[in-house]
């Protein structure tokens, strides 16, 4: 975890100077990126008496990396995983995943492309409540009319630590149990990009632990990229980059910092 | 998605509402495909006439004009043929023998003073002995009668009247000496036909009926070896057109023409009743359904976000209404089964259906109510699946229980455009006049509105919630509460309050249009009869020559007999109506029939009198002096002119012809009733008929509050008929609004759990509730009322031209009804999860 262009692990550095983002990426806009963001808007409302959650933003997030977005309440990082994940449509600028342009897809394409290359951990209710564990597992791929290898769904099940939760219906489970079959719901299709909202807010430390570290192993494949959306320091600090979210904008981009310093920048977030 | 979808039963809560609604649709669908199959098993069956293998009788379809304008209506009594067509069929190859039968109404008055009339499905009858071969009859005791004063009867009547060979019986109303039994015969069957036959020698037979020379059918008995359809073929080249002939089960029409042609009879119920109520169980359905999706509405955004189109959770939310509608199928059939026979023993006990008919049964119910259930849970969920396909994937992510923004542009449009549609019904429906089809006519404008009280709901309910929120803050923090969750979820509300219009707008308008035409009739009656004292005689009435006994007696000023009759005329199409046939002196003596143009002084041949409703713009458009048709029961045609208009018709007649000229045209020549004034005001000197009563057994005098049995026995045939449907109606809504209402209730369960532990006592709480219940009953009452009170209104204008008729304890308890049935289903699943909550930790 080294720190390259960023900033030290003193706290009393001040914050770089916010970049406005127009059209310039902070990290390299490399085209195989899994997930691309350009120039997003995204308004709610009337001209009038609307709302901006987001305003241009342009961002990319790169394959085996972990990123955390972090902002306070309001500022516009559950919109902007909803615009990348294409739970929902920007108001302008263009999304890409895995070098497809969402903009240009029916409804139905979209929830194709997103059974396929996205996997989504909610923060809560993440399971069909009828399905058992295993059966929310293979939920993707059923969708998808694929066949589903039994074997496949014991090794993830194995993976992420639920074996012998298999059977059981999600209201039988704990919340980190939950959490762990979400993620390898996430991952049984071997998707291109993982998001994940607010994963560990309702969880303990040492579960919120274990769930970080199976997130962490799933950036490890050089073709995916986990983007985390938390309000947690500890969690963004396992991550290998932080953006920081105020107002709908990114305001800097730290590098592998610690707890102390997000928390820093949060505060002083707050404050303003 | 099949997995996604048996997976729904691991739990199952949701489901159930939908599941109470689908059954109960199923339920009433099974009872009326039953009533359906059970009438025409009825006019199927073939008890007098089996013992003929071909029937031949007159044209039993009136025919009026020619080619495409050519009308045609059953006539309700048979059409005569003469009596020399069985000479001509017996001549005829195949036929053993061609037996021709008369059949005229009889009354038997025993010895004891006990009277036997037969049912009113099937009253008795009286034969010639020589038409016993037909059923056949056969002689158990006794002897054939070989002259008049000799009778046989049927061995079930024989037993239920306690006759045997040498009793002595009288004919009611029939100035002739005593009868003597001197056989009883019996047909080996247990039908209707031995209970209600009695046979005569041929010459008293062919006097007793007033049609000589004629008969009503010709029963032809077919040589052994012959088969029946073959001869019914030869026989229907041989004579040619004009001519009824049946054979096998088409016997059963014509040997009860009546039922055949009847309206109101049970096969009509199940259809037309039927029809409307599959269109409520649409809808109740569909709101339930509405509600199970729109409670799982997240877990429908979670599959959208993992990837499912909105095609593939469509499929599955129909495919899930499909296997409830199977379920539901499955569960209503046996219930409606058993309410289905239950319902048919009732209408036999009323007299409405033969003795001896039973509910059909058959495994053809079962596919039809699963068939049902499944037609109905998908046209209903059709709507509801589409929402759940477009359920938005980002409502994964949060607490998605806000509504989308109301009104809703289509919906508005639409229940604006159900409102105009109402008013254009209800213009309609006034101006065109008295409906024939009441109760349908009803019931689709009651329709019309309820769709639009269901489209407009969430207006509604934001228009009670205005109403009721400055009376709510005297409730405190429970009444703010109430209105604040009502303000937030209009569409909910609405949800919740349709059953309860939808139940007390129906339940109301069929018992009070009920109420308000047999009051009216009554109010009628009371105003149209001036004379002192009403004569009648059970069965078919008195004989003729009792008119002239009666006039005779001292303080009689006049009599008049009426006889009733069904007339067909030519109005908006062939109608057949009550008619009443006028012998004797001047009616406006005796009635007093508010004539509006012409006279009723005298009646004669030639002339017609007709009510000012049928005689309206909207119906026959005559006036008095004009010309018309009109045909008596057998199928006569009587040319006349209309000789008065009376606008006092109501539960009366709509034709009066006079009885010369329908004479040899009924079925019988007794006369209904003889109304009697005397020549001073006031009831006869008692002791005036005793010599006639003596003469013609049977005779009742009664004073002018005493209403002719007949019309009496028709009132409680409809009184039955009314209740069942009015508590068909009653318990469908109380169970959907008790369903629908606990569905509701249960939704709020987080809403209440977090109530509770921010600090809320349960007695705040229930109070909420019950101020929610409050709003949901106003609303609901409010609407039904309006609904229901407009339909009746206009209903009643058109049909009795008054306004309806309501009871206030009626009123109140029906009200009454709506709020304990809201509360109990609002309050009593709260209490049950504050209670469940309380005992839970945390």
């Amino acid at each position: 975890m080294q720190a390259t262009t960023g900033f030290s692990r003193a706290s009393n550095q001040p914050l770089p100077a916010a970049s406005t983002g127009r059209g310039q990426p902070f990290a390299s806009a490399d085209p195989a990126d899994p997930v691309i963001l350009a120039g997003v808007t995204r308004r709610y409302g009337g001209r009038r008496h609307g709302v901006q959650a987001l305003t241009d933003v342009t961002v990319s997030f790169a394959g085996g990396t972990l990123t955390a977005v972090v902002g306070a309440s309001g500022s516009g990082k559950s919109t902007l995983l909803q615009c990348a994940a294409g739970l929902d449509a920007p108001t302008s600028g263009t999304v890409r995943i895995g070098g497809t342009d969402l903009s240009g897809l029916s409804r139905r394409r979209l929830s194709i492309l997103r059974r396929r290359q996205v996997g989504f951990v909610f923060q809560s209710l993440n399971l069909v409540p009828t399905l058992t564990a295993a059966e929310n597992i293979a939920l993707p791929l059923r969708l998808d009319g694929r066949r589903v290898r039994k074997e496949v769904v014991a090794r993830l099940a194995e993976q992420v630590g639920i074996s012998p939760q298999l059977g059981r219906l999600p209201h039988t489970l704990s919340g980190g149990q939950q959490q762990r079959a979400a993620i390898a719901r996430a991952l049984i299709t071997s998707p291109d990009v993982i998001f994940a909202d607010e994963p560990t807010a309702a969880l303990d430390l040492a579960t919120a632990d274990g769930v970080l570290r199976l997130l962490r192993q799933a950036a490890s494949d050089p073709r995916r990229a986990v983007v985390i959306v938390t309000h947690d320091p500890v969690a963004a600090s396992r991550a290998d980059r932080v953006l920081v979210l105020d107002s709908g904008r990114i305001v800097s981009e730290l590098v592998s910092p610690d707890a102390a310093t997000v928390a820093a920048v949060l505060r002083l977030g707050a404050q303003r | 998605m099949m997995s996604v979808l048996t997976a729904s039963l691991r739990r199952p809560a949701p489901l159930i509402g939908s599941l109470v609604a689908l059954t109960l649709s199923a339920l009433i669908i099974v009872i009326a495909t039953s009533f359906i199959g059970t009438g025409s098993q009825a006019t199927g069956q073939v008890d007098r006439l089996a013992g003929a293998a071909v029937v031949v009788t007159g044209s039993q379809q009136l025919v009026v004009g020619a080619g495409d304008n050519a009308q045609s209506a059953p006539l309700p009594d048979y059409r005569t043929v003469p009596v020399s067509l069985a000479a001509r069929i017996a001549a005829l190859p195949g036929v053993q023998a061609a037996i021709a039968d008369e059949s005229f109404p009889v009354a038997l008055t025993l010895p004891g003073g006990r009277v036997l009339t037969g049912t009113a499905a099937t009253p008795l009858a009286g034969h010639s002995w020589a038409s016993a071969r037909i059923t056949p009859f056969r002689l158990t005791r006794g002897t054939g009668p070989t002259r008049a004063g000799q009778v046989v009867v049927g061995s079930q009547l024989a037993r239920q009247a306690g006759l045997r060979p040498g009793s002595q019986v009288r004919l009611a109303g029939q100035d002739l000496p005593a009868l003597r039994v001197t056989g009883i015969a019996a047909d080996g069957r247990p039908d209707a036909a031995s209970a209600s036959s009695v046979f005569f020698a041929p010459a008293q037979a062919a006097a007793l009926s007033g049609q000589a020379g004629r008969a009503d059918l010709i029963g032809v008995i077919a040589r052994p070896g012959t088969g029946a359809r073959a001869l019914a073929a030869s026989i229907r080249s041989a004579l040619g057109r004009g001519y009824t002939i049946a054979a096998g089960a088409a016997r059963g029409e014509v040997e009860n023409p009546a039922v055949a042609g009847d309206d109101s009879d049970i096969e009509g119920l199940g259809g037309s009743a039927g029809a409307d109520i599959i269109v409520i169980a649409l809808f109740v359905v569909a709101g339930t359904v509405a509600l199970s999706v729109s409670q799982r509405h997240r877990q429908f955004a979670l599959l959208r976000a993992v990837g499912a189109t909105g095609g593939q959770v469509r499929r599955a939310v129909l495919a899930e209404l499909v296997a409830l509608g199977v379920a539901g199928g499955v569960a209503g059939w046996l219930p409606g089964c058993w309410l289905a026979g239950l319902a048919v023993r009732g209408m036999v006990s009323n007299d409405l259906l033969p003795p001896g008919a039973t509910a059909w049964m058959s495994p053809w119910l079962l596919f039809t109510a699963v068939m049902s259930g499944i037609v109905i849970g998908a046209l209903s969920g059709l709507l509801a699946a589409r929402r759940a396909g477009r359920a938005a994937p980002a409502d994964a992510l949060r607490d998605a229980s806000a509504e989308r923004r109301w009104p809703h542009p289509v919906r508005t449009a639409l229940g604006l455009a159900g409102l105009a549609g109402s008013v254009a019904l209800v213009v309609a429906i006034t101006r065109s006049g008295a409906g024939t089809q009441q109760l349908g006519t009803a019931l689709s404008l009651l329709l019309a509105l309820l769709v639009t009280v269901a489209l407009l709901g969430p207006l509604l309910a934001a228009l009670a919630e205005l109403a009721l929120r400055v009376p709510a803050r005297a409730g405190g923090v429970a009444g703010r509460l109430a209105m604040a969750a009502v303000r937030a979820q209009p569409r909910r509300m609405a949800s919740a309050f349709l059953p309860v219009a939808l139940g007390l707008a129906f339940a109301g308008t069929v018992y009070f249009l009920d109420a308000t035409a047999g009051r009216t009739a009554v109010v009628q009656e009371g105003q149209r009869l001036t004379a002192a004292e009403v004569v009648t005689a059970p069965g078919p009435g008195l004989s003729p020559a009792a008119l002239g006994a009666i006039g005779h007696q001292p303080g009689v000023r006049d009599a008049v007999g009426l006889t009733p009759a069904p007339i067909t005329v030519t109005d908006q199409g062939l109608d057949t109506l009550a008619g009443e046939v006028v012998s004797g002196g001047s009616l406006p003596g005796v009635l007093s029939l508010d004539v509006t143009a012409g006279s009723l002084a005298h009646l004669r041949p030639g002339q017609i009198a007709l009510s000012a409703v049928e005689a309206s713009a909207g119906e026959m458009n005559v006036h008095v002096g004009s010309a018309i048709i009109a045909w008596l029961p057998d199928g006569s045609p009587y040319h006349a002119r209309v000789s008065a208009i009376f606008a006092r018709s109501f539960g009366f007649a709509d034709a009066l012809v006079p009885a010369s000229a329908a004479a040899g045209h009924l079925p019988s020549a007794a006369i209904g009733q003889i109304l009697v004034q005397t020549a001073r005001a006031g009831p006869l000197a008692p002791g005036t008929l005793t010599a006639v009563q003596e003469r013609f057994p049977g005779l009742q005098a009664a004073s002018r509050q005493v209403i002719n049995a007949q019309d009496q026995q028709l009132q409680s045939q409809t009184d039955y008929l009314n209740n069942m449907i009015l508590a068909a109606l009653v318990l469908l809504a109380a169970i959907t609004v008790v369903n629908t209402l606990v569905m509701t209730t249960l939704d709020r369960r987080q809403a209440l759990e977090l109530l509770r532990r921010v600090g809320a006592t349960t007695g705040q709480l229930l109070s909420a509730t019950a101020w929610q219940a409050a709003l949901v009953a106003g609303a609901g009452i409010a609407a039904g009322l309006a609904a229901g009170g407009v339909t009746l209104c206009t209903m009643t204008r058109a049909i009795t031209g008054t306004w309806p008729y309501i009871p206030v304890s009626a009123g109140l308890a029906v009200i009454g009804c709506a709020l304990a049935l809201t509360l109990a289903g609002t309050l009593g699943p709260t209490a049950l999860l504050l209670r469940r909550a309380g005992r839970a930790p945390g």
